[in-house]
């Protein structure tokens, strides 16, 4: 309990557990609507229950995610070689212009060319998530010294080895903060897929706008708000527990 | 071939390549109203074998450019040919589509298709390739990179556009539209006001009190996190619940939907940047200047008035920019609990499955954060005391 990495990971065990016991409980959520909302006749969304909402929401997620990672990262890591970098200028220059771009803006504009459902929310949700996720890549790979780079090289290793045992090492924190903030935004986005047809947690928030239900609307923003948090300090356990340094990771 | 090919100008080749796989694909959809399904017309269907021949003979002279020696005059070339693409591009899909729907029944709608948005974005690469070899040349670089623009703009303005259908959409729509325009720009722009006002004064504190830093940043970091459409939920519960307890509240605007939530939930989500950067441009100041001040005779209130607000100006600008350019997407959620804003045209599009009522709104939604995006930059940029760097990261 001394390490205070130990103790991040039990307080986010310990978060993680009561929230799938508090999803997993619909009794609970019925009797807790029930009373804040006493003029509701319904108060729980008839279209699934939280369990099922919040797997839904996480395979959208999760699916784009993974997705951003495997391309984001290897396309970071092509532009800052030499048979990219004619490419990084403008590889620069989309990712900065992109992230300026509502990512509500690059779902709607995904819906008149994929269509309805879960395909144009995962193909936005992956899209615009790359744009951090590709940006730290590089960010974290130029960051690293060129006099340890030389040293490598004169150590006798390979582009490759030296890419694989000293430069991705030295970049991962920058690169897994730019996966954090792809993620973050990736569960907000995705709960707006629900008013395309995506399911997830954002079902029971659009349906209790459409109905004037408010015993909908807290149905979903609750688990939604803890399942982002929770998402976000888990991000942030794996990103402390490479630092070599015991600095703190806040702000 | 591929090692030349890379001292050659790889991104320019890579955007004649797409400009030239443009062409096979569907370049204008007719449909017989605006929610029916369309058909696609290529491009040799729309202006013939000849318009084909000449769209073809233009990527391929962009091609040759592009595999030539990198020169300024290469770039100049280059530059000029994807503007004249873009223009011809364009001007043909004006001038067919009006073409068509006079052949047509008065329901009937012309969009462009792929081809046409394919083309855009192989200009786009071609212009920026082109800028890249321009480095020392401003004047040809404004060029290159404004014309096409600028031509759009009087196309639209001439009315040579009216027939596509996101231009009937929006004559439709005007008056709305610009209620909309108005509520979104006020909406955000209040709503960054509030934050800034609440923010600063937060960063200053959290660089003052020990005590006060952790939880301010605690609760800044938590409430950015949480999804929007989820903070705009749990806004509204307890807003309508007070607007039931105190019916006077209602009658002045307050009720769980509408602008009142909306405008709260995007105080709130402003203020993680602008208490950040806040912090930081105060926490970054070299002490000895404050010393220097100190030493001069300054009184504290002096020394923070004449010396750190100055000094730390940029970066919270700069906080204030990253709020804007989020508040301007975050707004478009609002329009789900009822704000208003351009977001209303998002979703209604996307309710009745109305691509150019979708269109409508995220068009103007991304010109928008680019627009506030570049004053702000610009902003942060005059804001830079003179002597110290470039206030760009």
């Amino acid at each position: 309990m001394r390490n205070p990495k130990i103790r991040r990971w039990l307080i986010l065990g310990i978060a993680s557990a009561a929230f799938i016991a508090l999803i997993a409980n619909m009794q609970l959520w019925q009797m807790a609507l029930s009373f804040l909302f006493p003029g509701e006749t319904q108060v729980l969304h008839p279209r699934a229950d939280l369990l099922i909402l919040t797997l839904e929401h996480l395979e959208l997620v999760g699916i784009s995610s993974s997705l951003t990672i495997l391309i984001g990262v290897p396309v970071g890591i092509w532009v800052t070689r030499p048979s990219g970098s004619n490419f990084l200028p403008i590889v620069n220059d989309l990712t900065s212009f992109g992230q300026t771009f509502p990512p509500v803006a690059v779902l709607a504009l995904a819906v008149p060319m994929l269509g309805f459902g879960l395909v144009p929310t995962v193909v936005a949700l992956f899209l615009y998530g790359l744009l951090p996720v590709v940006r730290n890549t590089i960010a974290g790979l130029r960051a690293v010294p060129p006099d340890l780079l030389d040293a490598a090289y004169g150590m006798g290793m390979s582009r490759r080895q030296a890419l694989l045992k000293v430069e991705l090492p030295l970049a991962a924190r920058v690169i897994l903060a730019g996966v954090r903030i792809s993620v973050i935004i990736n569960i907000g986005t995705a709960m707006i897929g629900a008013v395309i047809g995506a399911g997830g947690l954002g079902s029971p928030i659009i349906a209790g706008l459409v109905q004037d239900n408010l015993a909908f609307i807290i149905e979903g923003a609750v688990p939604a708000a803890i399942l982002a948090i929770l998402a976000d300090q888990l991000l942030a356990n794996i990103e402390g527990s490479l630092t070599h340094s015991p600095q703190e990771a806040n702000h | 071939m591929i090692r030349q090919l890379v001292t050659r100008d790889s991104v320019a080749v890579t955007g004649s390549i797409i400009g030239l796989a443009s062409l096979p694909l569907g370049w204008l959809t007719l449909k017989s109203s605006r929610l029916a399904a369309g058909t696609s017309l290529s491009l040799w269907q729309v202006v013939g074998w000849d318009g084909t021949m000449v769209m073809l003979g233009l990527w391929l002279i962009a091609l040759t450019l592009s595999l030539t020696k990198k020169t300024k005059w290469q770039a100049i070339s280059l530059g000029i040919s994807a503007n004249v693409i873009l223009i011809i591009t364009l001007a043909l899909a004006g001038f067919e589509s009006s073409r068509m729907l006079e052949a047509e029944e008065t329901f009937a709608r012309v969009s462009p298709s792929a081809g046409i948005w394919v083309t855009l974005i192989a200009s786009y690469i071609l212009v920026f390739a082109a800028r890249q070899g321009l480095q020392e040349a401003p004047a040809w670089r404004h060029l290159v990179s404004w014309t096409g623009l600028a031509a759009i703009g009087i196309m639209l303005a001439i009315g040579w556009l009216d027939s596509l259908s996101l231009v009937q959409e929006f004559s439709g729509r005007e008056a709305r539209f610009q209620q909309e325009l108005v509520r979104h720009i006020s909406l955000f722009a209040g709503s960054v006001t509030v934050g800034t006002l609440i923010g600063v004064p937060l960063g200053i504190w959290a660089v003052r009190s020990r005590r006060a830093e952790k939880p301010i940043f605690y609760l800044a970091n938590i409430t950015q996190t949480i999804p929007s459409l989820a903070l705009f939920g749990l806004v509204i519960a307890p807003l309508s619940a007070l607007s039931f307890a105190f019916p006077f509240l209602r009658e002045i605007g307050i009720r769980g939907v509408g602008p009142a939530p909306a405008f709260i939930a995007l105080v709130i989500y402003s203020l993680l940047p602008i208490v950040r950067n806040t912090f930081v441009g105060l926490r970054q100041l070299d002490p000895a200047v404050i010393d220097a001040g100190l030493g001069m005779g300054m009184s504290r209130a002096q020394v923070f008035r004449r010396i750190e607000a100055p000094l730390a100006a940029p970066l919270v600008l700069e906080g204030v920019r990253t709020a804007s350019v989020q508040s301007v997407g975050l707004t478009t959620v609002a329009a789900l609990i009822g704000a208003g804003g351009l977001g209303w045209f998002v979703f209604q599009g996307l309710g009745q499955a109305a691509t150019d009522l979708i269109l409508l709104g995220a068009i103007p939604i991304i010109g928008l954060a680019l627009v506030v995006d570049t004053v702000m930059r610009t902003l942060v940029r005059l804001s830079t005391p003179k002597g110290l760097g470039g206030g760009e990261p």
